[in-house]
């Protein structure tokens, strides 16, 4: 048998997190170094899982399954599939990532700020590879507490108020939740077996009403967390408040959860309400699209306008998803990893900038070009691929889910656009400000520019900004067998009212490969 | 009718009871004749050792039939439940007492025996298959309860916490008497059994006044609303140990007598008293959950927590199933686990002269105290209903067991009262790890067997969390054989 692969990725940051408590705390660079030395390991076991998964199957893979409750039919069972392998890598390589860019932001309790990190990291990777339903909520509550603990010890001002508002309203949503995971197994019990085992939930017999009701119970928990408008109030404040690695992995990684929560039970397990909620779904997409835009656009703070670009760009993951096309959902999939690259990126760089100034004000800064070309070039290329230039990252995901939309909805598609063209506007008026002109601040004269570790951590973001840009198809070839399973199972159940499964054109198939033809 | 018989399955049945009386008794002789007032250990000692025999008697003589005294008592798996989770309510505060009374400055060592008469009666409610076994059971409890509250004699506050208590008790004493002579009136009968046999023909206005009243006179001793007005202020008033163990034992003997008298002897009229319970559940939590958020000391908000919890408990019994049952059953012990816990933690915080009850006496606590900060967040996580702890997997069956039983609204509505209840709880943590000290941090003074209590309690959170089936499997049992 071979090695449990996915276990081991999963519990080896919460037994590093639990060993580095016998680190000492002091001097700072022991447990800075350590904590950083034992996130590296989750991460390459990631390749490792990498190397193992098998791009041309659809199913879950790796799985592991091992009796927990047995009364109640609780298991312990991970398995990944396209949907959630680039999310486990890119959680494993943000934690690393976080570990060293925080070096010089956490500057009390820093050996309580990595175990909480390497905890969140648990919780997120829990979250992604459970396939029993009881696991997953598990998780998916147990993630909430590092950050809430990461937000209000190390956060802003107002971070007593930020990470209180961040738990409560996600709290809310996973309270509905519950009824709805229960309400569900307790439906399948009635004719079949008494399991969590989310495959099998899958086939689960309901009426039209209760797939109704219990699509909801779940979609709230999820488009509290994407955030969806209007349940999107708690983001600007838990982003703004929370110290940059809190950030990052807020927005690399927990707002994909809501995405990722769409894919994984709201659609599969109740296609026809799913069908059924188009409408709004599609709809608040294109209003989060164009708000977060609009609303990101005066934020005098930096980190308050990435926070509400994020609004925006996951109201394109959203879009993309309810395109239910292959092209516009592998697109959607794709976005969640690139966004989650882009803004972390961008929340590091804010950061990096924030250690050394002590503010976020926007006005502060001004021609920081001349006192820090390294920050100052990587920060382009990372805001580029959130705009989504060709070539970057950010061009391929969001070109993929307007086309995809364009075929499903086209009007809906249309006012996305625009969207693209205010992104760019803000983020490049916002790049102008700080960037550009002469330095109009004297206080920035001394400013020093990125070091060597901090370049470091940066790497790997600009990497993947350009390598998913250049050569997506490694990337989509995992995405594709696994979103074509899930268009079918929406035809299967009668759910073909928006599935469409165009032909590939001849410029799309250049972008996008016929898997089954190589 | 009890018959003049008196043999092995009577002996068995009382055993438990049997233990902590002679115990009890013995103790008060010894401290009467012998005892030395300087030395706290011995008696500690001899009722430590009296409660573990009454739930290993417990654990020996107990039989899914038993049935002892004509049908009025039982040592079954309900009362098996009952007296281990009582007696271990009991053990701990105990254990918790020696070192928690030296700080308040108690010495009554009539204390020690108090404690057991107060188990002697959880131990025949839990078994009680009679009204009037019920009715001598809750006065048994009662007594020595009203006592315990007004033991710190000094304090005006825990005298107005035991005569509040008692005027109260007395109260719905009075209720439970009527509805005992009511249900005696429509059925002919005062035993489980006899009530069972007699419902169907006999449903009319007396039952039900009946059934309202003792809904009032068992809601009173659970601290259910709209009956929880005297929970505030005598669990605020008593010493904290021994509002530890009125939250935990005295409710935990209550919402068991309720489940075995509603849910199995009441069958029949389940339609009607689920109803009751539905209103009263919605209201309790509701209600204690909302004023908790006003609370700026620690323990008045753990007494509308407190409140709260009895409106989950009173949820699972509104489902009216024995799958509510048991899930109530191990919600007590979930209950019993985490709010002993917080408790705990409250009193090693205490000071002499100086009980350090406020939410601000809480700042910066992870600094001082790192370990007690850890456990009090993982009690009040617990309680909040966080996995994988105990309080989760409580709560999951609750709403697991109203899904079941078609009431999903009461379902939701418990669930959103978590949310609610996570401001408070959380409250507590965000000054803990969150603020900086606001005073200079006391000199720690050594309290092991509170130190003690504290990890067998976040042992026993964080065991039933991830193993719950272990305990839930076993109530579940105890009610399907009468189902």
């Amino acid at each position: 048998m071979d090695a449990p692969i996915l276990s081991l990725i999963l519990w080896s940051p919460l037994v590093f997190g639990l060993l580095l408590l016998l680190v000492p705390s002091e001097p700072v660079a022991v447990p800075r170094r350590t904590a950083f030395a034992f996130s590296l390991v989750p991460f390459f076991l990631s390749l490792v899982m990498l190397g193992q998964f098998d791009p041309s199957v659809g199913e879950l893979q790796l799985v592991q399954s091992v009796d927990w409750m047995p009364t109640l039919g609780v298991r312990y069972s991970l398995g990944v599939d396209g949907f959630s392998i680039w999310l486990v890598l890119l959680t494993t390589l943000l934690t690393p990532v976080v570990l060293l860019a925080s070096w010089s932001d956490i500057r009390h309790r820093t050996r309580e700020f990595m175990v909480f990190m390497l905890v969140l990291e648990w919780g997120m990777l829990g979250a992604l590879v459970a396939i029993d339903l009881f696991l997953f909520f598990l998780f998916w509550e147990l993630m909430l507490f590092p950050m809430f603990f990461v937000i209000g010890i190390w956060g802003g001002e107002r971070r007593y108020y930020a990470t209180l508002k961040f738990v409560l309203y996600t709290m809310a949503g996973t309270a509905l939740m519950l009824v709805a995971v229960l309400y569900l197994v307790l439906a399948h019990a009635r004719t079949g077996t008494l399991t969590f085992d989310i495959t099998s939930l899958y086939d689960t017999e309901l009426s039209r009403l209760e797939q109704t009701l219990l699509f909801w119970g779940f979609a709230i928990a999820f488009m509290i967390k994407v955030p969806m408008v209007p349940l999107h109030t708690w983001l600007a404040d838990a982003h703004t408040e929370a110290p940059t690695g809190g950030s990052v992995d807020l927005a690399g990684v927990l707002l994909k959860m809501g995405a990722y929560g769409f894919l994984r039970f709201a659609l599969p397990m109740f296609p026809l309400a799913a069908q059924d909620a188009f409408p709004v779904i599609v709809g608040l997409s294109v209003v989060g699209i164009v708000y977060g835009a609009m609303v990101a656009f005066p934020q005098p703070d930096m980190k308050r306008l990435i926070a509400y670009s994020s609004v925006s760009h996951m109201g394109f993951i959203m879009l993309g998803i309810y395109a239910f096309n292959p092209v516009g959902l592998s697109g959607g999939v794709l976005q969640m990893v690139n966004h989650g690259i882009s803004t972390s990126g961008l929340f590091l760089l804010v950061g990096l900038m924030h250690d050394r100034t002590h503010t976020r004000e926007i006005s502060y800064y001004g021609g920081i070009w001349a006192v820090a070309p390294i920050w100052s070039s990587i920060f382009l290329v990372v805001m580029l691929g959130s705009i989504g230039l060709p070539g970057t990252n950010g061009f391929v995901g969001e070109f993929l889910v307007l086309m995809g939309a364009f075929h499903a909805h086209p009007w809906a598609a249309a006012i996305a656009t625009t969207g693209v063209v205010l992104g760019a506007a803000y983020l490049l008026t916002m790049y102008k400000h700080i960037v550009f002109g002469p330095l109009t601040n004297p206080k920035n004269e001394r400013l020093l520019d990125v070091n060597r570790r901090e370049v470091a951590a940066l790497a790997p973001i600009l990497a993947l900004t350009l390598v998913i840009g250049i050569y997506p198809r490694f990337f989509l070839d995992r995405i594709e067998p696994t979103v074509d399973q899930l268009l079918t199972r929406l035809e299967k159940a009668g759910a073909t009212r928006y599935v469409t499964r165009p032909g590939k054109p001849a410029e799309l198939a250049a972008l996008v490969p016929a898997r089954h033809h190589r | 009718m009890i018959g003049p018989s008196f043999g092995a399955a009577e002996w068995q049945a009382i055993a438990p009871f049997s233990v902590v009386m002679l115990f009890a008794m013995g103790i008060l002789l010894y401290e009467a004749f012998l005892g030395d007032p300087e030395d706290a250990d011995t008696p500690l000692w001899l009722s430590i050792l009296g409660v573990a025999g009454g739930v290993l008697a417990s654990m020996i003589f107990w039989n899914p039939d038993s049935d002892a005294f004509g049908g009025t008592l039982a040592l079954d798996g309900i009362a098996l439940f009952a007296n281990v989770l009582c007696g271990m309510s009991v053990w701990l505060t105990l254990m918790m007492a020696r070192n928690y009374l030296p700080v308040i400055g108690v010495r009554t060592r009539e204390f020690y025996p108090l404690m057991h008469f107060t188990l002697g009666g959880m131990m025949i409610m839990g078994g009680a298959r009679d009204l009037i076994v019920l009715f001598l059971g809750i006065e048994l409890m009662s007594f020595p309860a009203y006592v315990l509250a007004g033991i710190h004699r000094r304090d005006p506050r825990s005298g107005e916490a035991s005569l509040k208590y008692f005027v109260l008790g007395a109260f719905a004493t009075a209720f439970l008497l009527y509805g005992i002579a009511l249900f005696w009136g429509a059925t002919g009968a005062t035993s489980y059994a006899g009530i069972t046999t007699a419902l169907p023909a006999a449903r009319g206005v007396a039952v039900l006044g009946a059934l309202a009243l003792l809904v009032v006179a068992l809601g009173f001793k659970a601290s259910m609303a709209p009956f929880h007005y005297w929970a505030p202020d005598v669990y605020q008033g008593s010493p904290t140990v021994v509002t530890a163990l009125m939250t935990v034992g005295i409710k935990a003997a209550a919402v068991i007598a309720a489940a075995r008298f509603f849910v199995l002897t009441l069958a029949p009229l389940q339609a009607d008293w689920t109803v009751v319970l539905w209103w009263v559940s919605a209201l309790t939590m509701t209600l204690g959950n909302v004023v908790a958020i006003a609370q700026n000391n620690i323990k008045r908000m753990l007494a509308y927590s407190s409140i709260a919890h009895a409106g989950y408990l009173a949820a699972a019994l509104a489902a009216g199933t024995p799958r509510g049952g048991a899930a109530a059953l191990f919600y007590l012990l979930a209950y019993a686990f985490m709010n002993l816990g917080a408790f705990a933690v409250v009193m090693a915080v205490g000071a002499k002269g100086d009980p350090n009850e406020l939410m601000s006496d809480y700042a910066g606590l992870a600094r001082r105290r790192p370990g007690l900060a850890a456990a009090m967040m993982l009690f009040l996580f617990s309680l909040m209903g966080i996995p994988p702890l105990a309080g989760f997997a409580a709560k999951l069956y609750i709403v697991d067991a109203l899904i079941d039983a078609g009431s999903v609204g009461l379902a939701v509505l418990l669930m959103l009262n978590g949310v609610v209840s996570g401001y408070y709880y959380l409250r507590v943590n965000v000054e803990m790890f969150m603020r900086e000290p606001a005073k200079e941090a006391p000199a720690i003074e050594p309290r092991p067997y509170l130190m003690i209590c504290v990890a067998l309690l976040m042992l026993g959170t964080i065991l039933f969390g991830i193993f719950p089936h272990l305990a839930l499997d076993f109530a579940r049992q105890s009610f399907l054989t009468f189902g």
